[in-house]
Parts: C-alpha cells; sequence; structure tokens
C-alpha cells in the first residue's frame, strides 16, 4: 500500500518525495514515503519500535541511501554530503561518541565547520544542564555526555537539527533543561525534528507532529490543528467514556480522546493520540482529511 | 557555494586535519611509538648478542681475525636488514588498514560522515596521516637501524668496525642486484599499502584480517597461474636468465603495471568512502 500525506506549504525547508528504503531486499522500512517540513518549528516524530524513525533521520540527514525517491534541503538533494548542507544540519543521534579531549578542545576543533556557532549559546546551554568547567570528555557519564553534546548541537545553531531519542539517557532534571534548551533556542528559521518515543517528554514542546507506522506516516499535522479537531480529557462520566476515540484509564480516572465539538482547544495528551494512530489509522486519516491511494 | 568549493577548500581542509590530529593524536602517537619501540628492542637484542659474538671472536682467536670477523660482521648487518624489513613492511600495511578504523563503528561513521567536511578533504587527510605517516615512522626506523645505531655502537665499543652499517643501496649501478631487489621491495611495498588501503574502505572493521585473508585468496590464485606459466613457458623456453639486460627491459613493464595498480586502488577506496553509508546493508 503506498500513502502520500503532502501539505503543500510556502518556504518548504525539507522535501521527503516518495522516499523508499529497506535494509534488506525484499522488506522495505520506508515505502514510498513522502513529507514536506516549511521552516520553523519543532517536529514530533513519532512511532513504535521498528517503525523507521532513525532510519528516517538518517536518510534525511544524508547518511543513507534510498532504493528510491530523494530527500532535499533547500533544494539541495542531502546524499550528496555537500559540505555547505552539511553545516547548516546537525544530527544528534541516539548513538553518539565524543573523542578523548577536554570540551574546550572539542569546541576549538569542531566549531570551524559550523558558521552561526556561538560561544554564548554553548554556555547558556551548559548552564541550563548544571555542566561547568573545562571538562574531559571522555571522564564524563553517558548522560553527562549527551547534555555536552546536546548543548554543542543547539550552539551550532543549524536551520536544522534532528534529534533521535534526545531524552534516552537523562535523568529528570536533564528532562526538564532539555525543554528549557530547546524552548529558548527556537527561531522563526529553525526547524527541530525529535524522534522518540518518550512522549511525556517533549509533549509540551512541540508544534507540528508526524506519526509513523508500517512504513508510512499516519498522522502529519501541526498542534493547532490537532487542537482543533480533537479534544482531550480526564473523566469518570461513563457515557462520555462511552462515545470516546479512544480511552485509557489513569490514575486520576479515564483518559478520552474526543470530536472536538465545542471548538476549545485543549492540551493534547500524546500517548491517547499515539495509540489511536497506531490501532486507527484510517478514522484518524478521515479527520484530518488528508489524501490516500491505495495501491 | 561554487562546484569546486564543495570538493575541495583548502581552508577547511586544513580545519579537518586539524580536527582529525586533535582529536587523535595520543592514539597515533601511541601507534608510532610502538612500531618504532619494536623495531628498536630488536635491533637492541641484535647488538647485544653480536657484541658477545664479536668479542668472542677478536680475544679468542686473534688469528683468524679478519676472517671471521668479516663473516660475523655481515651476519649482524643480514639480522638487521632482516628484521628492518619485516618491521617497516609490517608497520605500512597496519597503517595503510587503519586508514578508514574511524568508520569500524556506528557512532565513528555517524561522527565521520556528518562532519561538514568533503569526501576528498577526509580522505586526503587519512591519506596524509596513514600512508604518509606510515613511510615517516619507516624513516625514523631507517635513521635508527642504519644510522644511530651504529655510530653509537662505534662510539661506546672497541668492536666499532662490527657495527658499520652499509646503507641499504649499496650500489649505484642500475642492474646491480641489490639495486634490483630494493626497488623491488619498493614497489611491493606501495602496492600492498594500496591494497590494505583499499581493504580499509571496504571492510573498516578489522580492516587488516579481512584484507589479508582476501589477498591471501587473490594472490595465491595469482601465484599459482604464475607458477604455471613459469613451468611451461619461461624454463621451457629460457625467457628468463636473470641478467642486466633482461632486467633493464622487463622491469618497467613490471613496475609501471605495479604502480598503476596501486593508483587505481587508491582511487577505488576513495569511491567506496565517497559511497560509504552509516549502515550497510551488505
Amino acid at each position: 500500500m503506498r500513502c502520500t500525506i503532502t501539505l503543500i506549504h510556502h518556504n518548504t525547508t525539507l522535501s521527503i518525495s516518495n522516499l523508499t528504503f529497506g535494509y534488506k531486499r525484499r522488506h522495505n522500512v520506508l515505502a514510498d514515503f513522502s513529507l514536506d517540513l516549511p521552516a520553523g518549528g519543532v517536529y514530533g516524530l513519532l512511532g513504535p519500535n521498528g517503525a523507521g524513525k532513525s532510519t528516517l533521520l538518517y536518510l534525511i540527514a544524508g547518511l543513507l541511501t534510498p532504493t528510491k525517491g530523494t530527500v532535499t534541503y533547500n533544494g539541495v538533494n542531502t546524499r550528496l554530503r555537500m559540505p555547505s548542507t552539511l553545516n547548516d544540519i546537525f544530527l544528534v543521534s541516539e548513538e553518539f561518541s565524543l573523542p578523548s579531549v577536554t570540551l574546550k578542545e572539542y569546541v576549538n576543533l569542531n566549531a570551524p565547520f559550523y558558521p552561526r556557532f556561538s560561544a554564548d549559546d554553548l554556555q547558556k546551554n551548559l548552564d541550563m544542564f548544571g555542566l561547568t568547567g573545562d571538562i574531559r570528555l571522555n571522564a564524563l557519564s553517558m548522560g553527562q555526555k549527551k547534555k555536552v553534546f546536546m548543548s554543542f548541537a543547539l550552539a551550532c545553531n543549524t536551520s536544522l537539527l534532528l534529534m533521535d531519542e534526545p531524552t534516552n539517557g537523562l535523568d529528570i532534571p536533564g528532562k526538564s533543561a532539555f525543554r528549557r534548551c530547546i524552548s529558548s533556542g527556537m527561531t522563526d528559521d529553525r526547524t527541530i525534528v525529535i524522534s522518540t518515543h518518550q512522549v511525556r517528554d517533549i509533549d509540551r514542546l512541540l508544534d507540528h507532529i508526524v506519526i509513523m507506522n508500517m512504513q508510512h506516516p499516519v498522522l502529519n499535522s501541526s498542534v493547532s490543528d490537532i487542537q482543533d479537531k480533537l479534544a482531550f480529557a480526564v473523566t469518570n462520566d461513563k457515557e462520555v467514556i462511552a462515545n470516546a476515540l479512544i480511552s485509557q484509564r489513569d490514575i486520576n480516572g479515564c483518559a478520552v480522546m474526543l470530536p472536538n465539538l465545542t471548538g476549545i482547544p485543549t492540551d493534547i495528551n500524546l500517548e491517547l493520540l499515539f495509540n489511536f494512530a497506531l490501532e486507527k489509522p484510517g478514522e484518524l486519516l478521515k479527520l484530518f482529511n488528508t489524501t490516500t491511494e491505495n495501491r | 557555494m561554487t562546484t569546486i568549493n564543495q570538493t575541495f577548500s583548502p581552508g577547511r581542509f586544513a580545519s579537518y586535519m586539524q580536527k582529525s590530529w586533535g582529536e587523535n593524536r595520543r592514539r597515533l602517537l601511541l601507534y608510532a611509538a610502538i612500531a618504532i619501540a619494536a623495531l628498536v628492542s630488536i635491533d637492541i637484542i641484535a647488538v647485544i648478542f653480536s657484541f658477545f659474538d664479536a668479542r668472542n671472536i677478536i680475544e679468542n682467536n686473534p688469528d683468524t681475525l679478519g676472517r671471521d670477523f668479516i663473516y660475523y660482521s655481515a651476519r649482524y648487518r643480514s639480522t638487521i636488514n632482516n628484521w628492518f624489513i619485516f618491521l617497516s613492511a609490517t608497520t605500512l600495511i597496519i597503517a595503510s588498514s587503519m586508514m578508514f578504523s574511524r568508520c569500524a563503528s556506528k557512532e565513528g561513521k555517524l561522527r565521520d560522515l556528518m562532519c561538514p567536511a568533503s569526501p576528498l578533504e577526509k580522505y586526503l587527510t587519512s591519506f596524509l596521516t596513514y600512508i604518509i605517516g606510515g613511510w615517516l615512522i619507516v624513516g625514523v626506523m631507517y635513521l635508527f637501524s642504519y644510522h644511530i645505531l651504529p655510530a653509537a655502537m662505534d662510539a661506546l665499543t672497541p668492536y666499532g668496525a662490527f657495527y658499520r652499517m652499509k646503507p641499504l643501496i649499496e650500489s649505484t649501478k642500475k642492474c646491480d642486484g641489490n639495486t634490483q631487489w630494493i626497488t623491488v621491495i619498493f614497489i611491493a611495498y606501495l602496492f600492498l599499502q594500496s591494497f590494505f588501503a583499499l581493504g580499509s574502505a571496504v571492510w573498516p572493521k578489522a580492516s587488516y584480517f579481512k584484507t589479508f585473508g582476501a589477498g591471501f585468496l587473490i594472490f595465491g590464485a595469482m601465484l599459482l597461474i604464475t607458477i604455471f606459466l613459469v613451468a611451461h613457458f619461461i624454463e621451457k623456453y629460457q625467457l628468463y636468465h636473470g641478467d642486466c639486460a633482461q632486467w633493464l627491459v622487463s622491469a618497467p613493464l613490471h613496475l609501471s603495471i605495479a604502480g598503476v595498480m596501486t593508483v587505481v586502488n587508491y582511487a577505488l577506496a576513495y569511491m567506496r568512502y565517497r559511497e560509504m553509508d552509516v549502515i550497510n546493508k551488505w
């Protein structure tokens, strides 16, 4: 089945067209996947394990060669790995390594590649994460290394920042600091794509949500659109629960997701939305009036 | 930005070299130190044994001083020569098989591929570090074995003449057997380096062993074919006499072929590196 969701926006920065990719010949991780991400905003890329989130990020960064289709960033094919493209994209991968040097040396050796790197931003981010001094990178724990790496990534001020499971390995204060760093680092021309299955860590940050499952996106919508069309509540009213699109027992009652009939926006319960997207993708697509083509 | 700037920029190349050497300087210096220490250790062991040999001969057999002295001196020089050839070859091969060792892990590949430098700049940096760097280490080894150690022994012992080494290339005659031998070894070194460099691009992980295995199979097959050709054609028709005239005719062709294959290997290594993905599908 081929599924294409295309929202035409002005100032499209990242364009993914009919992307097909698989690690093995007869099994595609992505099949005819298309997505346009306009400049500006924090995009949440959600999906179950094995949905292809990390693979999609690698394809966007030009680290994998697609079987078919292209990924272009500002009109340039990212697979060409041109320095002018790479110095405007930063990938904070789930698995990463840092060299055995001090932080100061690391910055001196790597910052020259990023024209918009800001030492002030780096210091501000490190302060938010509670890291101080000229630390030796190989003496840090995994969580601390991640904080340093993310601080550097944000300080590079690339217009496209890709993050794969950024909150994995972070302690609770670290997750809070991460949210503050992202919020303070956002600008109109900056696009951040965060791939995660830890939805509660990032739900307040997102401007746009993409949910992936089975090789294609099942939802690609802005938070405001979702809030227009869906309402979220916690209730013990049996009638409301019975009429909900999806419900889930919560500590405080029963969390429900309903069509938004009142027009009043409510805070999105990403877990409910995510579960509904996986269980009933067809209904979700109908709700958001997106186009599907079935083969 | 111009197309040329995307492929190669001197400023960016310098920055990448600085980054590569700055982040890996400890590891690189350690490997160089290990290689040089191995050679120094073996040279010193050879010196110690030959010192006692020389003293025993000279003190116990003064009448036969001239004849045996020359014999044991040559044996000492031969030992140093052989170990130098073996260790320098090993150093060059191991260095070139490490050319893309930074891509042995997924994390290493991510760091390397995402760095905003062109593939050519990254490749040239690796070439300078591991290929040219390998030769620099061999140069230090040569200086120690053929100049520093003999000079030290000359100054320290009464048997200094025993340790006087002749330069590796002892003759200026083009057809001299020693010159032929050194030329063949030099070209073989260059080719082996390029072969292991290509292996490093194809198999960044455990490159030395995988390339050695592949080389064993390829060259083993070539050796069998060569033996067959020699047995059936060369000896039968006495095509090769090993003399100077034949060397002057055949050497340029053989050396050119080896030279071309060396360049091809490096070109293939570059092309493979340029197409490298963060996760190989095969």
